[in-house]
């Protein structure tokens, strides 16, 4: 073992420690007595913590492994099209965060689906909402997780030089301990030191870049080798027209406002805390993170070429840092995968043990330590089976399930979630809207050749208006059934 | 370096910042003045 690996094992172990601290601390902030405690880090999330775990999650291992891939292969593009889940995440923050905030606090909501189920007046409808969204929410959320512990698996046997199931371990246990004894409160604060690393790493990055080469050279290699790099004549890889890339935007924002992972963070922030200072904060991180796609171009330009575009950033890393540097980067690329996985586990686990526990028995317990102890069995759980799922599981339905399930989740979401904190709709459209999300946006993934951005558009474009169509048809019935009771 | 992405990229991240930060300003004046009333 050379001194380099030496020093990776120590970053790791120092990274590790700090993890399982935090998670040590924010146990403090479980309550036997308060589900939200677990669940919503006791609603205490402060301006900078919630901006950073809201960037730290919505900014996966994609924006550092898979971003600059694309750039490679596809020129500038991709840096405003990676760019767009900045400006969604803030627009997300500071025009839809707070509505939903108040909303999941008069009611009590600790999770989406029981915020679905609450939202559309409770009683035996609520809870069907609440059990279906439980179920949709485990079963794409789950294929998720199994794709980013493959990806650190993937990431953590190269760094440490280990077997990919041993660094897969070894790196999820770490996030089911700490996720398991601090529930939110330790995604929310380990997202906080994990977002800074990423941010450091990409200031690195751009300071080696950056001060390495004369911008007019850089665009003249660009150039020679293909003008479409810089000066793009279609939308290439997000559709044939140059437009194209703009609907990374309102995929981005409902990505950001209704992905169950990620807006279960705007119901954890304390409620004092001013949403227009989280605004400013999500702003900063995100156009920082927002860079890190660059590192496609300067290898385009002056690295050696690739056999894969997917390797830009590892054999960047190889090329252009020091070692040392290497192995830091690397880890704060863990970090960024990590922060998402963890995000993840937690709202599948909740899904499991605090929904679908309510949906089906009217009088299970909550906010008592049999609950406590029901949710930490579940992130326990849920993690080892998704290691399980990780080794046992085909490769390609991985990464084929991963793109089916993040647009699919979104267009099934729209209406329960978005419209629903606006415009009340009734347990009859919430139900259709979902169902008619799911599978518009599943099936024209799997059977046309939409891009991965248009067909879950279509998709919660159909749930939208379904929500609202069913809605209005079906308002009065619903009614007359509840004076009835 | 001149490219109409990159362009488009940079007006955007202004005017993000300028989102960020306008409604940062109004919100603060407000809260000032719903103190001081």
């Amino acid at each position: 073992m050379d001194f380099y690996e030496i020093l990776n094992w120590g970053l790791m172990i120092a990274a590790f420690a700090v993890m399982i601290g935090i998670g040590a601390m924010s146990s403090r902030r479980v309550s036997a007595s308060d589900e939200g405690g677990f669940l919503l880090a006791g609603r205490t999330l402060g301006p900078f913590v919630g901006a950073s775990t809201i960037v730290a999650t919505g900014f996966s291992g994609w924006g550092f492994m898979g971003s600059p891939g694309v750039t490679y292969e596809y020129g500038a593009i991709e840096v405003l099209g990676n760019f767009f889940f900045a400006p969604a995440m803030m627009v997300a923050v500071l025009f839809f965060a707070s509505f939903m905030q108040k909303r999941a606090l008069k009611m009590g909501s600790n999770t989406i689906p029981e915020y679905i189920g609450q939202i559309h007046g409770g009683g035996g409808g609520g809870r069907l909402l609440q059990g279906v969204a439980a179920v949709i929410t485990i079963v794409l959320l789950m294929v998720f997780l199994v794709s980013q512990i493959k990806a650190v698996g993937l990431l953590g046997a190269s760094w440490l030089d280990i077997e990919m199931t041993t660094s897969a371990w070894l790196m999820i246990s770490v996030i089911i301990i700490y996720t398991m004894w601090g529930g939110l409160a330790a995604v929310a604060w380990t997202d906080t030191v994990m977002v800074c690393g990423m941010a450091l790493g990409a200031a690195v990055i751009m300071v080696q870049m950056f001060t390495s080469v004369d911008l007019t050279e850089w665009a003249a290699r660009l150039n020679a080798i293909d003008t479409n790099l810089l000066e793009p004549e279609t939308g290439a890889p997000y559709g044939s027209s140059k437009s194209s890339v703009y609907l990374v935007f309102p995929y981005a924002f409902l990505f950001a406002a209704v992905m169950p992972y990620m807006s279960v963070r705007f119901l954890a922030f304390r409620p004092d805390v001013k949403m227009h200072v989280v605004g400013v904060y999500v702003a900063i991180l995100g156009c920082i993170l927002s860079l890190i796609p660059i590192v496609g171009l300067y290898m385009r330009a002056f690295g050696p070429e690739l056999d894969q575009a997917d390797n830009a950033m590892p054999v960047y890393l190889q090329t252009f840092l020091h070692p040392a540097l290497q192995g830091l980067i690397t880890l704060f690329i863990l970090f960024a995968m990590k922060s998402t996985a963890n995000s993840m586990l937690h709202t599948v686990a909740s899904a499991t043990s605090h929904d679908l526990r309510l949906a089906l028995f009217k009088n299970a317990e909550h906010d008592s330590p049999k609950a406590l102890k029901i949710n930490r069995v579940a992130v326990v759980g849920l993690g080892l089976l998704g290691l399980l799922m990780m080794m046992y599981a085909p490769p390609f339905m991985l990464s084929w399930l991963g793109i089916l399930g993040s647009g699919t989740l979104l267009a099934a979401m729209i209406g329960p979630v978005f419209i629903s904190t606006f415009w009340q709709g009734t347990v009859a459209g919430a139900l259709v809207a979902m169902l008619v999300g799911f599978f518009t946006s599943g099936g024209l993934l799997m059977l046309t050749d939409l891009g991965w951005v248009e067909g879950p558009l279509i998709g919660a474009l159909a749930s939208s208006v379904c929500y609202v169509g069913v809605s209005l048809l079906t308002r009065n019935s619903e009614v007359r059934v509840r004076f009835a009771n | 370096m001149s490219s109409w992405v990159l362009n488009t990229y940079v007006l955007l991240n202004a005017v993000m910042f300028l989102v960020a930060f306008g409604r940062y300003w109004a919100c603060s004046r407000k809260n000032d003045a719903g103190a001081v009333r």
